[in-house]
């Protein structure tokens, strides 16, 4: 059942670049999307409209246009966890993980007893059990992502916004979030995520849309659209899809 | 219970024990003074004395009263600015707030108006303008990150109503006007009366009570512009809605006790310090000790010498010197 | 640099610097030093002379107790403090000369073409030392205190030519002191009132008050006519008016409070303090011992030339028994005949109504 719609969406940075050229895609609910592509393909400005930061009537969410969600509910709905922030000032973990009740609490609440349990769940299958005190500005780059991925899980939506969410991770983190990624999918979330990795694309995701500067030149499941020959157009460089072992790779 | 439940409580029971204080403090200051000489008026002495009865409830209350609320409002709003714009270094002074104000009192002063509310409200209506200039400005500028725009356009704005009131100064008569711009520009609070802090009281408690129901949205919108978005946030107007409420209890204040800089960047720190950076205690500390702070520094300005010590001028000898000791004592790589 | 040995001081120091830029002319009739130490000279009579910059009105308040000035073309700079503009009154041709703005630079000073211009000392360095490079010149006069006049009225009477003039003058002044100085003498420390000048500020209809440094003059007068300045040893390190708040003015709690208001009518603050619930406990509310200060044109009470009927106005009012024989209106129109040569019945009532005015609600 179709859950998130685009259709024909095009944008313009304000200097008159186009940045996305006439998308339409539809994300299926309990889907994993991956949006494949180079740098500067547009991928974050796509995202963006996902997640209604960028406001266009070219989407809807369950046949509703975005706009037209209240900003609570639409929090309530749609979760993002940023590639990473600037922290300034030195907030527990618990606390930053309690500001993704903010769609649930009312217009000047604060967080209730019931808002703290779903916090400190939500560090514990992150794997931050235990570091609920720390400040948040002791945090190495891996454990910020597990982190901000910990305050969209307290978000409780049922779809979950990535913005590049390993590219600046060792090996062994990447593992780490995968398998995070992978078991919120199983237990129902529905993932949409940019990179630029194909082998991470191919790992975790269901569907797989191939950005091209703005344009779509390829969306379905996985085994369609991981093709050398679109691999290589996407990428502009000779790419190949293989088999080791059971697994794709792409390189 | 949870740990971080059994956290809150604690710092719930600090905030009361640090209001309580202040509160003893405030009570503790009626008696202090210059009557019927300097230091401690001994209690015996307001029940046969009347003319101390009437300084005591007249003078010294108001004044106490004043001097609380200020406090209060001018910590806060440094602390809004500070979440708000990401930066633990910024208070009202630093985006042209302040210096609007200033310069449009002086303003009202020199063209003789120096009665009534004009000069009040044209301290209020340059403070605004002053954020208003600083946010467009920030637009139009093409180097930086939208933070980093802001306040090199709010220390532009800053600049030019500086030297603006530069210009007034040299405009101004020696002799009486340019002593009254030297009240705007180092403060006092010896014009408090009854009738004179109700306007004030009333504007400071409505934008403390605001900026303190808003609290946990504080938090939100010191966290990237997107995140706060996708929190549920609206956060291009939340943040205008905070910044003019905060702007208007800071130049509301400053239009009555003339500039009162320093309050705004200091008692945030130690309040954070102290009670970590969540707003939910953080910023009720904060106002609680802008309130101790100025009560002090008061204290000391009206009872030290004969003469009324600008209370500008002691908060910014304190306040340089706690801005070194924070600075220099920065830990975990000068994060606040 | 208030203060006369500091001006000997500088003379001997610095004259050999400031001689330098100075007119190199042979000593002739009109050479002077000023208030900074300078010497200047001129060739003749100064036929047009220009009182610039901010606070002109007491350099050239004391200019015209010289009959030369009468004589000569005057520029001025604003010299109204608010109660009304004294030398149109009492000279209208001065309008020939034209009125230059208080903030002038060194340049349009230039374009005046003036003989000799006379500034306040504060000056020096932003108009003096600058007109002194163009050869413009200057003369600064400092006048804050009684010594200052006896030091540089004499300077200003060489420069003009006329030092017999200036010593009259101080004759003058002399005689009107002794008076007061002989009487006053005889009073032991506790017949002496306790007194409290007070400058008025309305800030948002709100009054507060300031008191002066202890070195000006405002407090020597108090001193000089037999009254005891209670705020003096509070104030010493200030060069300005410094506020005071109420509970400081009640732990005083002078006999007598004296307003002051250099731009607006005095009487509005005395009637501000009678007017004030907080204030009627003092002793000076309760005896009815508020005045307000003396004026015409301006105040009495500061250092332009007529402080010295501020000084009898202050001895008789506080010593009416002392001084019964002292008509002070008597002694104003009088002043003004003698020290300024005015002859004209018309505008010695004019300034004698004035100042009636000023204190007759007292």
């Amino acid at each position: 059942m179709t859950m998130l719609r685009i259709e024909n969406l095009s944008y313009h940075y304000p200097n008159g670049v186009l940045a996305l050229n006439e998308i339409s895609l539809a994300i299926e609910r309990g889907s994993s999307v991956a949006i494949l592509g180079s740098n500067g393909a547009g991928k974050s400005t796509l995202l963006d409209h996902l997640l209604g930061f960028k406001s266009s009537s070219s989407l809807t969410l369950d046949g509703k246009p975005l706009s037209e969600y209240g900003r609570k509910a639409l929090g309530q709905k749609i979760a993002l966890v940023p590639q990473s922030e600037q922290i300034t000032f030195s907030y527990t973990l618990l606390d930053y993980t309690l500001f993704g009740r903010a769609p649930y609490l009312p217009p000047m609440g604060s967080p209730t007893s019931n808002d703290i349990l779903i916090a400190y769940d939500a560090l514990a299958q992150v794997g931050l059990r235990g570091f609920e005190q720390r400040s948040v500005t002791a945090l190495s780059g891996g454990e910020q992502q597990l982190l901000l991925l910990a305050r969209a899980i307290a978000q409780q939506s049922e779809v979950l916004l990535l913005d590049e969410p390993t590219s600046s991770l060792d090996p062994a983190n990447t593992k780490r979030i995968l398998n995070l990624l992978q078991e919120l999918h199983a237990g129902g979330k529905t993932l949409i995520f940019t990179t630029h990795d194909a082998n991470f694309a191919y790992a975790l995701a269901t569907d797989i849309a191939l950005l091209k500067d703005g344009s779509l030149i390829g969306f379905g499941p996985k085994e369609k659209v991981i093709k050398s020959e679109l691999l290589t157009t996407l990428y502009d460089t000779q790419l190949t899809v293989t088999e080791i072992a059971g697994q794709k790779i792409i390189f | 219970m949870t740990d971080y439940q059994a956290q809150k409580r604690r710092q719930t029971l600090h905030l009361r024990l640090l209001f309580a204080l202040t509160l003893l403090f405030a009570l503790l200051s009626l008696f202090l003074g210059r009557y019927p000489k300097a230091g401690f008026t001994a209690p015996s002495l307001f029940f046969h004395d009347r003319l101390a009865r009437t300084i005591l409830i007249n003078v010294r209350l108001p004044r106490i009263i004043l001097a609380l609320a200020a406090g209060a409002v001018l910590s806060a709003s440094g602390f809004t600015f500070q979440l708000l714009f990401s930066n633990p270094l910024v208070e009202p002074g630093f985006l042209g707030v302040s210096q609007g104000a200033a310069f449009g009192a002086a303003l009202m002063i020199v063209l003789g108006q120096s009665r009534v509310a004009s000069v009040q409200l044209s301290a209020m209506v340059f403070g605004i303008l002053g954020l208003i200039f600083s946010y467009f400005l920030a637009q139009r500028f093409r180097f930086g990150g939208s933070l980093l725009r802001l306040v090199l356009a709010g220390i532009a704005v800053s600049a030019f109503f500086s030297s603006g009131l530069g210009v007034i100064k040299l405009v101004a008569e020696p002799t009486k006007d340019l002593q009254d711009i030297t009240f705007w520009m180092m403060g006092g609070l010896w014009n408090a009366s009854w009738k004179s802090i109700i306007p004030t009281i009333i504007v400071t408690i409505g934008a403390l009570l605001f900026l303190y129901l808003n609290r946990f949205t504080l938090n939100l919108l010191s966290v990237d512009e997107k995140s706060a978005f996708s929190l549920g946030l609206n956060p291009k107007r939340q943040r205008i809605i905070l910044l003019v409420v905060a702007t208007i209890g800071t130049t509301f204040t400053i239009s009555v006790t003339g500039l009162i800089g320093w309050v705004g960047l200091i008692t945030p720190h130690i309040a954070r310090k102290t009670f970590g950076s969540e707003a939910k205690a953080a910023l009720p500390a904060s106002m609680i000790m802008g309130s101790f702070f100025l009560l002090l520094c008061d204290g000391l300005g009206r009872t030290a010498l004969a003469t009324e010590i600008p209370i500008g001028l002691l908060t910014s000898l304190f306040g340089a010197v706690v801005f070194v000791i924070i600075l220099s004592s920065k830990s975990q790589g000068g994060k606040a | 640099m208030k203060r006369f040995s500091l001006i000997l001081a500088l003379v001997l120091t610095t004259s050999i610097i400031f001689a330098m830029p100075a007119i190199e002319t042979p000593t002739g009739l009109y050479q002077a030093t000023d208030a900074n130490g300078r010497t200047v000279s001129l060739t003749s009579a100064p036929e047009k002379i220009l009182v610039a910059a901010k606070a002109a009105l007491m350099p050239a308040h004391a200019l015209f107790l010289f009959p030369e000035a009468q004589r000569a073309e005057i520029g001025l700079s604003k010299t109204d403090q608010g109660l009304g503009d004294f030398f149109p009154l009492v000279w209208p041709k001065i309008t020939v000369g034209g009125r230059v703005d208080q903030n002038a630079s060194v340049e349009e000073l230039m374009t005046k073409n003036s003989d000799l211009i006379l500034l306040k000392a504060t000056h020096f360095e932003s108009l003096g030392k600058g007109l002194d490079q163009v050869s413009v010149p200057n003369f600064t006069l400092s006048l804050e205190t009684w010594d200052e006049w006896k030091a540089e009225l004499p300077q200003l009477g060489k420069l003009l030519g006329n030092e017999a003039r200036a010593n009259e003058i101080l004759g003058l002044y002399e005689d009107r002191m002794k008076i007061i100085e002989e009487r006053v003498s005889s009073l032991a420390d506790d017949q002496k009132p306790t007194v409290l000048l007070l400058q008025g500020t309305l800030t948002d209809n709100t009054y507060s008050f300031k008191i002066a440094p202890d070195s000006w003059l405002q407090t020597w007068m108090v001193d000089l006519v037999g009254a005891k300045p209670v705020w003096k040893g509070s104030n010493k390190a200030a060069n300005g008016w410094s506020t005071v708040s109420f509970e400081q003015i009640a732990a005083w709690n002078p006999e007598y409070i004296v307003t002051i208001s250099y731009n607006s009518p005095s009487s509005e603050y005395r009637d501000a303090i009678y007017a004030s619930s907080l204030y009627s406990d003092l002793t000076a509310v309760k005896n009815h011992a508020v005045l307000a200060s003396p004026a015409d044109l301006m105040n009495y009470i500061q250092p332009v030339a007529s402080w010295v009927l501020g000084a009898q106005w202050l001895a008789k009012t506080l010593h009416p028994e002392l001084f019964s024989d002292l008509d002070i209106e008597a002694q104003v129109r009088s002043f003004y005949h003698d020290f300024y040569s005015i002859t004209d019945s018309a505008v010695l009532d004019e300034l004698v109504g004035y100042y009636h005015a000023s204190v007759e609600s007292n």
